[in-house]
């Protein structure tokens, strides 16, 4: 699996140096980038009202649930939770596939649009015709108010498309012409062969699309926001964010009676932001080791038998 | 494997022969796999184009496209002689630039250590942390770094301490620090996912050539040389061309969050400045016209990029 | 193998999956279409309102909600704002997507994309109460055209109420250890919180902040902004307005004003008074100093320091909250802290061409702009959500204001919604307050006995009458919600720019001459902008407004 497990028993001086500089590096990093995880979460666990007052801590001071909670108080979320996990499961298989499929295409040399089709999709990464035509595109297309406005307009993205591509085309040329002569076709090719052998790339980009999809709220807003039943967790987080935003700025509604009494039973938005982070990350972390065997370990073509 | 190989070898003798009707049967195939996506990208990404109509027209919200004052160039030109525009210009260029340096060492130079590591449970829990902070939002991400750099936070603690200054410092306050600033966060909170698809692409290098390397007594850095970084130059070359093309996109968000008053001369950006004076002002027409402005860059870089390493005899685009 | 069945395992679950997900979507809309074969809901009229402000979902049934869809045969659907207000409104009039009601800011737009109708026929065929509450303000509701699309949430009726928002703060146990001082200018404030400083240098072991300033961002008007209200002038905008005259000042630039105020922060800066991170830190951080109680004074709106005063509230550090002061720079000056009691115009709630049956939908807003409606709204339910006293005073009793300290609870009981509909502000014909929260005694009930200390000290019961009323002559007010022409619009950007540079630097300055080289190249740009031109249209408006109104 790895490179560089199998070899001599012994190790040189140099090659001990250099691991250990490795780790040092890395173990910097390691804490570099675990201070602000845990410090979120630690906010995420903490009171509001003493986050306030100094927000740099890796242990909740005053431990509450009341964060989470308040996110979870109405039953809305729990189904548009589901309606997440179904638009990025779908959303990404969709996606991969036909990415790959397209790539498989624009990868092979002797294509005669190879280069016009990179061309457009290349292109579409450095404009947009702006929100309101875009809008009105759903709209007319009958996308609007449906679930499927969340699989259909992010399909394919050019930057995925040309990363498949550039791998696609790293592949040994002979594995495509051997089965050609053995008569298979393009579809069963990419089908038998190149997906089975593009997988670290498919984990790739299908984690960047699940990422991308699971974190989307936008288009929820723009085509479901009317539609309780099609609503999305990030957007349904969104809400209790601005929300408490609101709360803190103050309209008369949430103007409570001024009581004697502490008010711990209030969020700020900062510790809402903190528990929404927490909510929103956890499923990606749950699900990333799955994906991360296939990058990290590898496979090796001399693997795979046709 | 070898043997595989061997086998595709004599397959390949055998093709030589030129058959037209399969070339154009095997055309169809591909044809047939690839041209509706094709539609589906003029339909969802070029339609939405007549839009940009707007840039030459005083468009009003909820009026019928074509039947708007139409202004010329009147838009362009009010960005163009706006007297911020070259300041917001040097700073996004500055930034992107930074950004693109150091994003690419970094995140490269991450994906070759994490190779060169031995434990893989080591190896995996580094590299899961490390993309950790890409999932932060720029606000909660904006709030740490501010109190990391303030007066008594971590940074002026740590420099004071090891006698490197002697008075804690104001890092925000300092113009000509917030473009490393912007650089240096931007590393930290990309640098591990930066470096997955770098990572994914070294898997597809053969084992077999570490190991003969080995055998011939090359050491860890001639490796990297030699076989790592040639394995994945590919990919690099093609991710570096698309990022040229978006040298404009520096992002507003970050800038936004970390700016302070004492270096709002350093820290607009293209898209700040569109933000305030066009999208807040519901003033369609002038955003629509700089986001033309910024396409038109774009493609001529990438256009440019792209020949270079063509010349160059590198991986490229199209 | 694996990877195949893999494969095709997760081909199959994705198609079982679409299936369950495009059954759920079309029964959705199934079950919205066919909403009246549940519960005895066919005699009930629905309507959407789509509410521009952000919140939480409004559950399907509260108790009042539930209470005034009996006694209205109404039902109403909301919908609350989520993500970007403009955006928002793009889409919608690009789509045109109107709901059947909208409560927003962005009437203008709506108007100007023919989306709303003429509520003045209806409110006089169909609306005594609103005719009543809001007859009084008849021209001002107009629009451009000469017809009313909006309402805004609550008319002045009875007695105005006074409330504190913009003032310059100081920390209470700073005017306990001054001895409760009379403080009237801006010099005897700086002096107080010198005196303080000197003798404490320290607060729980951190450095004692004598003055602090808000400068992230928008928020930076704490800063260029406060020297209006030194100037004797009301919460309006970078003009002061001399009602009587007709004319309107540009202080921005003026040195009897702008520059006075700001020389006298560099000197406090000088004299390490002001906090050295003031222009380098973000909102959070201010919030968090002003928690951390070493903070003794700043300019600031109350709500955008809330956060902090709970925060202080919760830690036990009631003595190091802050009370508000009316300053001047000179005791010659009258102050004018209180805002006119007033009404956004052109704001509010409105109907839309897509109701299909407006009558009904005035009628539902009469009924709860009516007496009944507006207690219901407001107080709840007497003996349950409030208490009357022998004398007819309202009151919530303190199990009554626990249960509403929890936010909970007011979500089940009203759905934090129902503010949103026409009514009153101020008093009834009774004395009692319409609004819950503007309630005498309930303001009184928030003040521990430092506060009770504190105010008996300067002899008054509560802290809004240590401030002079709001100056009635000024009808057009507030200057800032003048709707102005793109290119003024465009100004006031130009100049929030300039001003979120400038003056930092200028406090900063290391020496009086480098402040005076700020000063002069502020000018400079600013006197770059058509301030003339920005001025004639607000002159025009204002005449406008004091005659008409």
């Amino acid at each position: 699996m790895t490179t560089t497990t199998f070899g001599r028993p012994k190790r040189s001086a140099a090659d001990l140096l250099f691991d250990i500089c490795n780790t040092v590096f890395l173990l910097v990093l390691l804490v570099l980038t675990l201070y602000p995880v845990l410090n979120t979460l630690a906010v995420s666990f903490n009171q509001a009202q003493d986050t306030v007052r100094d927000s740099t801590f890796l242990w909740p001071r005053e431990f509450t649930t009341l964060n989470y909670s308040t996110l979870f108080q109405d039953g809305l979320i729990y189904h548009a939770f589901f309606i997440s996990v179904a638009r990025t499961l779908l959303g990404t298989v969709s996606s991969v596939f036909c990415t790959a499929m397209l790539a498989y295409t624009l990868s092979r040399k002797e294509y005669v649009l190879r280069g016009p089709i990179s061309f457009i999709f290349i292109f579409t990464m450095y404009f947009s015709g702006g929100l309101i035509p875009t809008y009105m595109l759903i709209k007319n297309l009958h996308l609007y108010g449906t679930f499927w406005v969340y699989v259909i307009p992010g399909l394919i993205g050019a930057f995925n498309l040309i990363v498949m591509r550039s791998f696609m085309e790293g592949l040994p040329e002979s594995l495509v012409e051997s089965a050609q002569i053995d008569g298979a076709t393009h579809f069963s090719i990419f089908l038998r062969i190149i997906l089975p052998l593009s997988l670290p790339v498919i984990a790739t980009i299908a984690l960047f699309v699940a990422v991308g999809q699971w974190n989307s709220w936008f288009d929820t807003f723009l085509y479901n926001s009317s539609n309780i039943n099609l609503s999305t967790l990030q957007y349904e987080l969104m809400k209790k964010l601005q929300s408490a935003n609101m709360s803190v700025g103050g309209t008369a509604e949430s103007a409570f009676a001024s009581s004697k009494n502490i008010q711990a039973n209030i969020v700020t938005p900062a510790s809402i932001r903190a528990a929404i982070t927490v909510v929103a990350t956890v499923p990606i972390i749950v699900v990333y080791p799955f994906l991360q065997k296939y990058f990290v370990t590898g496979l090796t073509l001399g693997g795979v038998k046709e | 494997m070898s043997v595989t190989v061997e086998r595709v070898k004599e397959h390949a003798k055998i093709k030589k022969r030129p058959r037209k009707w399969s070339k154009l049967r095997s055309q169809k195939a591909l044809m047939v796999m690839s041209i509706p996506f094709l539609v589906y990208v003029i339909i969802f990404a070029y339609v939405p184009l007549y839009g940009w109509m707007m840039a030459f027209q005083n468009y009003k919200l909820g009026s019928v496209m074509l039947e708007n004052e139409w202004v010329g160039l009147a838009n362009f030109k009010e960005l163009f002689q706006d007297e911020n525009f070259i300041r917001v210009i040097r700073n996004t260029l500055a930034m992107s630039f930074i950004n693109l340096v150091f994003g690419f060492v970094s995140s490269i130079g991450l994906a070759l250590m994490l190779n060169e590591v031995r434990k893989v449970m080591f190896k995996r829990v580094v590299q899961t942390v490390s993309y950790l902070p890409h999932f932060l939002s720029w606000v909660v991400a904006a709030n740490l770094i501010m109190n990391v750099l303030s007066i008594d936070g971590a940074v002026n603690k740590l420099l004071v301490s090891l006698h490197i200054i002697k008075e804690p410092i104001m890092w925000l306050s300092e113009q000509h620090y917030f473009w490393w600033i912007i650089g240096a966060s931007n590393v930290w909170k990309e640098i591990g996912w930066s470096a997955i698809i770098y990572l994914a692409a070294m898997t597809t290098i053969d084992p077999s050539l570490y190991e003969a390397a080995s055998i011939d007594g090359a050491g860890r850095f001639r490796k990297i040389r030699h076989i790592t970084l040639p394995g994945i130059r590919g990919i690099i070359v093609i991710l570096l061309i698309m990022n040229i093309g978006h040298i404009l996109d520096a992002g507003f968000e970050q800038q936004y969050l970390l700016q302070t008053p004492m270096v709002v001369d350093y820290s607009e950006t293209i898209d700040i400045f569109v933000l305030k004076y066009g999208i807040n002002l519901s003033r369609f027409s002038f955003a629509t016209a700089a986001g033309i402005f910024k396409t038109v860059i774009s493609v001529v870089l990438l256009l440019a990029a792209n020949r270079m390493a063509k010349r160059m005899g590198q991986e490229r685009l199209f | 193998m694996s990877k195949k069945t893999a494969l095709t395992w997760i081909a199959g679950a994705t198609l079982a999956l679409s299936m369950i997900v495009g059954g759920c979507s079309t029964e959705s809309t199934n079950t919205a279409a066919g909403a009246s074969k549940n519960n005895s809901a066919e005699e009930l009229t629905t309507f959407s309102y789509f509410v521009f402000d952000p919140g939480d979902n409004v559950p399907e049934h509260t108790k009042i909600g539930d209470m005034i869809e009996q006694k209205t045969g109404v039902k109403i659907k909301y919908e609350r704002l989520v993500g970007e207000k403009e955006q928002k409104v793009g889409v919608m009039i690009a789509g045109g997507d109107y709901p059947d009601l909208i409560n927003t800011d962005q009437t203008v737009k709506f108007e100007d994309a023919n989306a709303l109708i003429p509520l003045e026929d209806l409110i006089e065929q169909h609306a005594p109460n609103i005719k009543r509450i809001y007859g009084p303000y008849w021209e001002r509701l107009k629009a451009a055209d000469g017809h009313i699309y909006a309402l805004p949430q609550v008319a002045p009726t009875g007695t105005p109420i006074k409330g504190i928002s913009a003032a310059f703060w100081i920390q209470k146990e700073v005017l306990k250890d001054a001895g409760y001082p009379k403080i009237t200018t801006f010099d005897q404030y700086v002096d107080v919180l010198r005196a303080y400083y000197k003798k404490y240098p320290q607060i729980d072991g951190a450095d004692t902040i004598p003055f602090e300033i808000l400068t992230y961002d928008n928020r930076n008007f704490t800063l260029t902004t406060a020297m209006q209200f030194l100037a004797g002038g009301p919460n309006d905008s970078r003009a002061i307005v001399d009602p009587v005259a007709n004319k309107l000042a540009f202080y921005q630039t003026d040195e009897n004003v702008t520059k006075r105020y700001y020389a006298k922060l560099h000197e406090m800066y000088r004299e390490g008074m002001i906090d050295k991170e003031a222009f380098v830190m973000n909102y959070e951080q201010y919030l968090a100093k002003l928690s951390s109680g070493r903070v003794l004074g700043m300019f600031d709106q109350k709500w955008q320091f809330q956060t902090a005063l709970d925060s202080l509230k919760q830690q036990g550090k009631a003595n190091r909250m802050f009370v508000p002061l009316q300053l001047t720079f000179d005791d010659s000056i009258q102050p004018d802290y209180l805002d006119v009691p007033s009404m956004n115009y052109n704001m509010g709630f409105s109907i839309t061409i897509n109701a299909k049956d407006p009558v009904a939908a005035i009628k539902y807003a009469d009924y709860m702009a009516s007496e009944e409606g507006q207690l219901l709204r407001n107080w709840g339910v007497a003996g349950e959500d409030y208490t009357v006293s022998d004398t007819g005073r309202f009151y919530r009793n303190q199990e009554q204001r626990d249960f509403f300290a929890d936010p909970k609870n007011g979500l089940k009981t009203t759905g934090n919604i129902l503010w949103y509909w026409p009514g009153s502000s101020g008093t009834m014909a009774d004395g009692n307050s319409y609004q819950q929260y503007q309630q005498p005694e309930e303001i009184a009930a928030g003040y521990d006995e430092m506060d009770l200390e504190l105010l008996k000290a300067y002899g008054v019961t509560t802290y809004e009458e240590l401030f002079d009323g709001p100056n009635l002559d000024r009808k057009y007010f507030p200057l800032w919600s003048i709707e102005l022409t793109e290119k003024n619009k465009v100004f006031n950007q130009k100049l929030n720019d300039i001003n979120k540079k400038y003056p930092p630097q200028m406090v900063v300055a290391k020496n009086a001459d480098d402040f005076e080289k700020y000063w002069n190249e502020y000018v400079a740009t600013v006197e770059k902008l058509d301030i003339q031109g920005w001025l004639d249209e607000l002159t025009t408006k204002v005449k406008d407004r004091q005659e008409n109104w």
